[in-house]
């Protein structure tokens, strides 16, 4: 098992924003977290990493007990993160973005990281901006490189926050079809997101959040097709008919 | 006009010397609070609330009070409860700093805070430390951010420098002054100063405008 969360408690101030939430993830396996705004997704998963500390419960990644880490940076190395604002570094071109982490901690040589730094462009499809600088980018080629970014530093987890809520819908295909590469080698992701289509076809679970809490989870046919709870099928409901 | 460029010749050595002293004490209390500022954003940055209290303490302070009445205080009124006599030139170095370092401190501290929070955790999340994120991230982009407005601090403070006059600091303003004293020609002798400090101001100006053209590097 590759993340075991158990009674995980988080609030921030007076507001506890998760409740006992528990939930496994297995080698290889894809997750999707779905839920309506500020039912706590992106808190979960910043508590994986330790971008959040949380108050309550245990959580163990790779038989590592994340709330009492000694090494939190030698940690978060094993787990790449994407971001729903990409978050490149402005004063950095496409390859600094991707090999700075792995040369200022000395994992790699600078020419060896270029070189992964390439194929994992070639791979994305963006070879030719190594050389630019992020404000020149589209939001889908920001997503993707900040993707590659993460995978430069061979993860063995990769956590995605809403890849795709920020982009115009034209450049959504382009980064889930990058994800749904990464999922097919085996990468183990847990995915928050509101592509129910990407969730449905590319996840081996889906996880449904409010308010905090796991309100149902299974596999995607199951949980889509037939939701137990009221409360996700009205979430469906309202997700899948806008209008 | 001949009398008015024969007058300049006649004045310059003494308005010279006055500039230069002008540009000494500027340049001097911008080093000072150079320091200065950045010791205290590092405080008023801190979680620790005891040392943000102190920060925003001295800016109040520093912003309530102005440059003449501090210059004064320290230099007369100091000088009367302790009994000394204070060089003209330690007291206005000191009056500058106190000043530039408070404003210079609010530059640093704004410029590290308007950088994007999202690219600190993103590299946080890649594995790297507070001290490689700031050194690699943050300060890049921060600095980029504080140069127009130090450059502009820079050109305040060098026009602060007149004030100084009132504690006898023989300055570019200070031996304008002591020349009207003398002629008895306003007109032209503060005509010389004001050309003086223009000129000098409009250097760093575009020096200012060339640094921020050389920083631009992502569009
Ligand atoms: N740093 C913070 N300080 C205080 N409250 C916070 C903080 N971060 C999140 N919250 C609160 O915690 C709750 C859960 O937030 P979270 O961002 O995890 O929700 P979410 O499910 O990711 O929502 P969204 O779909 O809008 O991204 C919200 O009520 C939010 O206001
Ligand atoms: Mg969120």
């Amino acid at each position: 098992m590759m993340i075991d969360v158990r009674n995980l408690m988080k609030s921030f101030g007076n507001t506890l924003v998760l409740k006992d939430v528990s939930f496994q993830v297995n080698a290889g396996e894809v997750v999707c977290i779905i839920g309506p705004s500020g039912s706590g997704k992106s808190t979960l998963l910043r508590c994986l990493n330790r971008l959040e500390e949380a108050q309550g419960g245990s959580i163990q990644v790779f038989d590592t007990d994340v709330r009492h880490l000694k090494e939190v940076n030698a940690f978060r190395r094993r787990i790449g993160m994407v971001f729903q604002m990409f978050n490149l570094f402005a004063n950095c071109t496409v390859m600094e973005n991707i090999v700075l982490a792995p040369v200022e901690l000395g994992l790699m040589t600078r020419a060896a990281a270029e070189a992964k730094g390439m194929e994992l462009l070639e791979m994305v499809g963006l070879a030719d901006k190594r050389d630019v600088y992020p404000s020149t980018l589209s939001g889908g080629q920001k997503q993707r490189i900040a993707i590659v970014r993460a995978l430069e530093m061979n993860p063995e987890i990769m956590l995605f926050d809403e890849p795709t809520s920020a982009l115009d819908p034209e450049m959504v295909g382009e980064v889930l079809k990058v994800m749904q590469k990464l999922a097919q080698k085996g990468m183990t992701m847990v995915v928050v997101t509101h592509e129910m289509g990407f969730a449905r076809e590319v996840a081996d679970r889906v996880i449904f959040m409010a308010d905090g809490v796991i309100v149902e989870e299974g596999k995607p046919q199951d949980l889509f097709s037939h939701p137990q709870q009221e409360r996700t099928q009205k979430f469906l409901n309202c997700v899948l008919n806008p209008i | 006009m001949e009398h008015y460029l024969g007058l300049f010749a006649e004045c310059w050595p003494s308005l010279l010397s006055g500039l230069g002293t002008t540009i000494f004490i500027a340049a001097a209390s911008l080093f000072f609070a150079f320091f200065l500022g950045i010791i205290l954003a590092v405080m008023g940055l801190s979680p620790y609330r005891p040392l943000q209290a102190i920060y925003h303490f001295y800016i109040y302070l520093v912003r309530g009070v102005p440059v003449m009445i501090f210059a004064l205080f320290l230099f007369f009124g100091m000088g009367a409860l302790l009994h000394l006599q204070f060089n003209p030139i330690f007291a206005a170095i000191l009056t500058l700093t106190v000043n530039a370092s408070a404003y210079l401190a609010e530059i640093f501290r704004g410029g590290i805070q308007a950088v994007d929070q999202g690219q600190v955790e993103a590299a946080r999340s890649l594995g790297l430390g507070h001290l490689k994120t700031l050194q690699k991230i943050v300060l890049p982009q921060a600095i980029k951010i504080m140069i127009p407005p130090i450059i502009n601090q820079f050109i305040t403070t060098l026009k602060d420098t007149s004030i100084l006059s009132v504690i006898s600091v023989r300055e570019l303003t200070m031996n304008s002054q002591i020349i009207i004293a003398k002629n008895y020609m306003p007109f032209e002798v503060y005509s010389y100063a004001a050309i003086m400090y223009f000129v000098v101001i409009m250097a760093l100006s575009l020096f200012a405008r060339w640094v921020e053209r050389r920083l631009r590097y992502d569009d």
